[in-house]
């Protein structure tokens, strides 16, 4: 079951972890994608459609905005972040799943995104770009920023 | 640069120039080593969808508004066709998508993945059951919008078997075969849990398994979305 598994990982990320709202959001996922499915033009990627229903259905239904922490201008706020360090490093290879989740919220929502999908979806930045409607290097920024994010924000919680 | 090289997205003379200069760069080197952990870690977060929430979407579809047909394409073509897109996605495997004129007669085709047995069951449900009143008490199907069209007792390749046709109200049938022993699985069908199995024969969906009282079951429907909604109403899945 690829693609349900791929859309409840999405969706999990994307409602931030809220058991319930995640399987919502994939069941309003596949009612829209039902009703959108034309068989005479058959999506290129049916993974990559269907991420781009759940990431919009996300949105229109409000749950990013409910729940979007408040530093918005994520490209520019993480310019002044610091690099990862040898022992955040050490520390990163310890870390827990719930950390890990908790990690991710803390995240502004479009690094959330482009970080769940390429990481845990296993889409192309490329994909990613065309799902997201932002140029590649935006969804390039996002991801390394991102990720310095999580390393720092990681190692901060798993060190004594 | 550094970004693309740790999700694998540099061509081979790319990552050859980045390789190359990781080793004379700590910063670099640390910055790559930190996003791969972070990858790793973040790879923790795949979660598998929880096996009710396949049932429910069924079940949700079952109860949507049917897609508005396309130009050209009738519209029980389009629910079959978006039957087989929900098949696609949530599993199960849909060979060809044949559509029957007559929705209330499935056409069925010979294929020799399916064991006689099956087939004889399949073919049977095209005809109306024999009536007899010794067959057991009907499995509920009034949830769905099905009402019991006929049932009677048969035998199917020699087993024993209870047979019940239900038909919503536009005509569309579905039949429920149950007997105390179970058909033998076709080769090509797909796994759906540890016990039910699923197999589409050009227009139809059957779903064969014991239901929670570990009866033989055999769900045959040309709509898909009808076959596996039963199925989950009946404890297959």
């Amino acid at each position: 079951m690829p693609h349900l598994d791929m859309l409840h990982t999405l969706a999990r990320r994307l409602c931030q972890g809220r058991r319930e709202d995640a399987e919502d959001l994939v069941q309003e996922v596949m009612l829209r994608a039902f009703a959108a499915w034309r068989p005479e033009n058959p999506p290129r990627s049916m993974a990559a459609w269907l991420g781009r229903i759940c990431i919009n259905t996300a949105a229109s239904a409000g749950r990013r905005r409910r729940a979007r922490p408040l530093e918005a201008h994520d490209d520019v706020a993480l310019l002044a972040l610091a690099e990862p360090t040898r022992t955040d490093i050490l520390a990163l290879a310890r870390v827990e799943a719930d950390a890990i989740a908790s990690a991710m919220n803390r995240l502004s929502s479009g690094q959330r995104e482009v970080i769940t999908l390429v990481d845990l979806c296993g889409f192309t930045t490329g994909e990613v770009a065309r799902i997201l409607e932002v140029p590649r290097g935006t969804v390039l920024s996002r991801l390394f920023r991102g990720h310095q994010a999580l390393a720092v924000g990681l190692a901060e919680r798993v060190s004594p | 640069m550094l970004a693309l090289f740790s999700v694998g997205e540099l061509d081979a003379a790319q990552r050859e120039t980045v390789s190359a200069h990781l080793l004379d760069c700590d910063r670099c080197w640390n910055e790559l080593r930190a996003q791969r952990l972070v990858i790793g870690a973040v790879q923790q977060l795949w979660e598998p969808a929880p096996t009710g929430l396949r049932a429910d979407i069924h079940a949700a579809i079952a109860a949507a508004p049917q897609p508005r047909s396309a130009p050209g394409i009738p519209r029980r073509r389009m629910v079959l066709l978006a039957a087989a897109l929900v098949a696609a996605i949530i599993g199960g495997s849909v060979v060809a998508v044949r559509i029957s004129s007559a929705p209330d007669r499935p056409q069925v085709a010979a294929t020799s993945a399916i064991p006689a047995a099956v087939q004889a069951a399949i073919t049977q449900a095209d005809g109306t059951p024999p009536a007899d009143s010794s067959v057991p008490t009907a499995p509920t199907l009034s949830r769905m919008g099905l009402r019991l069209a006929a049932s009677g007792s048969t035998k199917a390749a020699d087993i024993p078997t209870a047979q019940y046709t239900y038909a919503d109200s536009t005509g569309h049938r579905l039949t429920v075969f149950v007997a105390a022993r179970a058909w033998p699985r076709p080769a090509r069908a797909d796994t759906i849990n540890s016990t039910a199995w699923i197999i589409t024969p050009t227009a139809l969906t059957v779903v064969g398994g014991p239901d929670q009282a570990g009866d033989a079951m055999l769900i045959i429907a040309s709509d898909h979305t009808a076959a596996m909604t039963a199925a989950a109403a009946l404890g297959l899945i």
